[in-house]
């Protein structure tokens, strides 16, 4: 060997000093400096005594004549074995080492694998077909399915305890930088999950069978514990709130360097934080698919065979139940936005009972005394039927007429012909008629198949409610206020930068119409909101256009394509959006230089801090 | 503006078995499985150049979210580029497709700006052809974003359509090759040299 690279070396001082620093309170300025050059450090000394697990492949032939050099083809696999300095580095490929262009290779990722996972699968298959021929390949099938879902477990896991451990329990510590409830926004119920998974996966491992693993009977496992899965239903609620908080607090520098602290001190692979927060989402989305590839390979015969079948069924439905609750979630501000602009509102918010709009149009109501007939926009929410009258000019601005609680009502279908009670002859009506107080609406539409949509409508509106009452889905107070707070926060922010797209070209029925400047929504008056100007408020009114597809799909397809379409929701995506792309635009070379300039300034340190940026290079390139 | 984590996120979208993971797999680890592909890591990472410095290049993998759109929306929202699987033998995956771009553009809003990659895979089995790629080339135009046939399996366009990817990003520079001080390097090896012979 014509030069050993150095010793192995403890990743322990660096380490301690990292932990020290999350402790203490330097200055800021201070402790950048520190943090920059204990982190490069520490990667470094782990990169160099983990020598041996880092693999780089060769993006270019590397020829040399030079007998110190390491030469290697196109694609070849070297071992990097010291990468001190930042062009050179000393690797190992077939039965030769030596110096070679850090730049002609890439290090591989996801080095926590073995670099050639095929080798191994295949010499089991070959053993195991050696010992018993008659094993068919579909029990080798179910072993691999069988071993994916054990390792993707651990590896989630792992995943779930390293923000446990290495984030939120260093956040606790910081007091000064974390209020109880940034926490709670950022994490969400993470720690309830990793003490879920942390059980699941024990009963996992204990009815894994080691020695046969296409016999293991995993499927009562999801079963038992398929009602804890719900709570990533919160969890995945709350993650647009804890993007926006992380985006938020990392445009302070000594986050973003703390998250970074975290995140090398509990050796994590190179992803930012909000990368490994969405993990709990698509892993909740994954076992469906892992369930369905397992019954695929699970006998009839299979003992397993039922309770798989029960669990993927099971998991879907959480997953489903999950997804709808998030949407659901993600219409409340719609909702909210709808009603502050709606004119001379009054009553209880629409939030406090109702979640979801199911249907609405324009209907002719005929009221008792005189049989008088006004045309009326009618909007049908869960337990609740709003309706609105038109403004005479303004046909897109709607006021506030009344509504009907549609727990206490009954709806009967009512004959063309000529009306008992009012002596005048209807078409195409129904009545609401209210049990208790016995009062009766009589509602005419325009055309049969709309009255038929009516009365669907209705019955899809008291399914929807034993629905949410079964499953037992409730806004919480906070999130109804966090809505009509975001609502009249849209007021105040004025129209949305993107326009709504998706209009062109999409099945949607129900149109956004954004016009300028009306009267200031009633909403608006009634909470304590002096510093609102009056001048800007914005009115958005649902038109109904004529649907084309049966009516099943239609509410997914209004779920989708979003009535209410400039929504607060949206407009807090678009802005992390924006910062992202911000932050992003601002990428390594300004960042680097404004470090170093930074730390410059601090005249003692600032060798030291040319050298631990030249370190920070080598971390990205190492974090494995 | 702070440093900030330089990660580039791309999300990988597409109906089951058209070969996300697949394309994911042989662009990361340079493999292909015939048989039994598992399903991906959650989040794959690779080391690009960004602005002639170097970034993480985050491929975010969505499979099994496709029948979720809610939980899909997370996503996208952290989504700074889009690849838009379908394979090539199957119409309907293609179509599954489109709700999919009509959510990336309801939350991403301005979508001309945004790279996105429509992706015909599996185009080792044109046998059984079902999408002409001048089809697709037309759903690529009306949807203003880049379309390319791969093959996982021959390694066929595979680093090309991350390449293209990236290239689309006119934000910044973004590119696979870390090879933007090469002429600095080369002098720094003749240093070194001199170095290595003192040793």
């Amino acid at each position: 060997m014509a030069r050993a690279p150095q010793p192995r070396r403890g990743a322990a001082a660096p380490g301690n000093a990292l932990r020290a620093l999350l402790r203490c309170n330097l200055p800021p300025g201070a402790q950048r400096v520190v943090v920059s050059a204990v982190l490069a450090l520490l990667v470094l000394i782990n990169l160099i005594s983990d020598g041996s697990v880092v693999c780089a492949e060769a993006l270019w032939d590397h020829v040399t004549m030079d007998d110190q050099e390491l030469g290697f083809k196109a694609g070849d696999v070297i071992e990097v074995m010291d990468a001190t300095n930042r062009a050179w580095w000393w690797g190992r490929a077939a039965d030769c080492e030596g110096w070679f262009p850090a730049s002609f290779v890439r290090l591989r990722v996801n080095q926590d694998e073995p670099a050639d996972d095929e080798a191994p699968r295949a010499r089991d298959g070959g053993a195991e077909a050696g010992g018993a021929e008659a094993q068919s390949s579909k029990d080798q099938m179910r072993t691999n399915v069988i071993n994916e879902i054990l390792s993707t477990e651990r590896d989630y896991i792992k995943h779930l305890r390293d923000i446990c451990e290495g984030y939120v329990r260093q956040c606790r510590k910081r007091a000064d930088m974390f209020s109880e409830e940034q926490l709670r926004t950022i994490f969400g119920n993470i720690e309830d999950i990793y003490r879920c998974q942390k059980a699941f996966v024990k009963a996992l491992e204990q009815r894994f069978n080691r020695e046969r693993p296409h016999l293991s009977e995993l499927g009562a496992c999801f079963l038992e514990h398929q009602a804890d899965f719900q709570i990533y239903s919160e969890y995945c609620n709350n993650h647009p709130n804890a993007c926006v908080e992380l985006s938020r607090l990392t445009k302070l520098s000594k986050y973003v360097y703390f998250f970074e602290a975290c995140r090398l001190l509990q050796k994590m692979i190179d992803i930012s934080l909000d990368g490994f927060l969405l993990t709990p989402v698509q892993k909740i989305c994954k076992y469906p698919l892992q369930l369905a590839e397992l019954l695929k390979y699970t006998h009839p015969q299979h003992r397993d065979f039922k309770d798989v079948e029960a669990a993927l069924h099971a998991m879907k439905n959480v997953a489903q139940l999950i997804n709808e609750r998030k949407r659901r979630l993600e219409n409340i501000d719609k909702i909210a936005q709808w009603q502050s602009a709606i004119e001379d509102w009054e009553g209880e918010d629409l939030l406090v009972r109702s979640s979801e709009l199911i249907y609405s149009g324009e209907l002719t109501r005929v009221t008792q005394p005189q049989a008088k007939s006004q045309q009326r926009m009618f909007f049908l929410f869960d337990h609740q039927l709003i309706y609105c009258k038109k403004d005479l000019l303004r046909r897109d601005v709607l006021y506030y007429k009344g509504r009907l609680d549609m727990d206490g009502l009954e709806v009967v279908d009512l004959e063309d012909g000529k009306d008992r009670d009012l002596h005048v002859s209807i078409k195409n009506a129904f009545r609401l008629h209210c049990g208790t107080t016995g009062d009766s609406h009589l509602l005419c539409t325009r055309k049969p198949e709309q009255k038929q949509r009516w009365l669907k409508a209705f019955a899809r509106e008291r399914e929807q409610v034993q629905l949410d009452q079964e499953t037992g889905f409730s806004i919480t107070e906070l999130q109804r206020k966090q809505a009509m707070l975001n609502a009249s926060k849209q007021q105040v922010t004025g129209k949305p930068k993107a326009k709504p797209p998706g209009l062109r070209g999409t099945p949607c029925r129900l149109k956004l119409f954004v016009p300028k400047a009306v009267g200031r929504p009633c909403y608006l008056m009634r909470q304590k909101h002096p510093a609102l100007p009056s001048s800007r408020p914005q009115q958005q009114v649902l038109v109904l256009a004529e649907p084309r597809r049966k009516p099943s799909t239609f509410w997914h397809s209004i779920s989708r394509l979003a009535p209410f379409r400039n929504t607060q929701e949206s407009a807090a995506l678009q802005k992390a959006q924006r910062e992202d792309s911000q932050m992003h635009r601002s990428c390594p070379v300004r960042a680097t230089a404004k470090l170093v300039t930074m730390d410059t300034s601090n005249s003692q340190l600032s060798g030291e801090v040319k050298g631990a940026q030249l370190l920070r290079v080598v971390i990205l390139f190492s974090n494995v | 503006m702070p440093e900030q984590s330089n990660d580039y996120r791309v999300a990988v979208f597409g109906a089951g078995g058209v070969g996300k993971s697949s394309l994911v797999l042989r662009f990361v680890k340079g493999t292909f499985r015939e048989s039994y592909i598992p399903t991906v890591e959650d989040t794959y990472r690779q080391v690009i150049s960004c602005d002639k410095s170097i970034c993480t290049l985050q491929i975010t993998d969505t499979t099994g979210s496709h029948q979720f759109p809610a939980m899909q929306r997370l996503s996208i929202s952290k989504g700074h580029a889009f690849i838009l699987v379908y394979s090539i033998t199957s119409r309907q995956s293609l179509e599954e497709l489109k709700p999919i771009y009509e959510q990336i553009c309801e939350i991403k809003g301005d979508v001309e700006s945004i790279p996105i990659m429509l992706v015909g895979n599996k185009c080792d089995e044109s046998p059984s052809r079902e999408v002409q790629s001048s089809e697709a080339e037309a759903l690529a135009r009306t949807w203003k974003c880049a379309f390319m046939e791969t093959s996982a399996k021959l390694n066929h366009n595979v680093k090309e359509l991350f390449q293209e990817l990236l290239n689309l990003e006119k934000r910044r520079t973004v590119s696979l090759q870390i090879d933007g001080k090469k002429s600095k390097q080369q002098k720094r090896k003749e240093k070194l040299k001199g170095k290595c012979v003192i040793m």
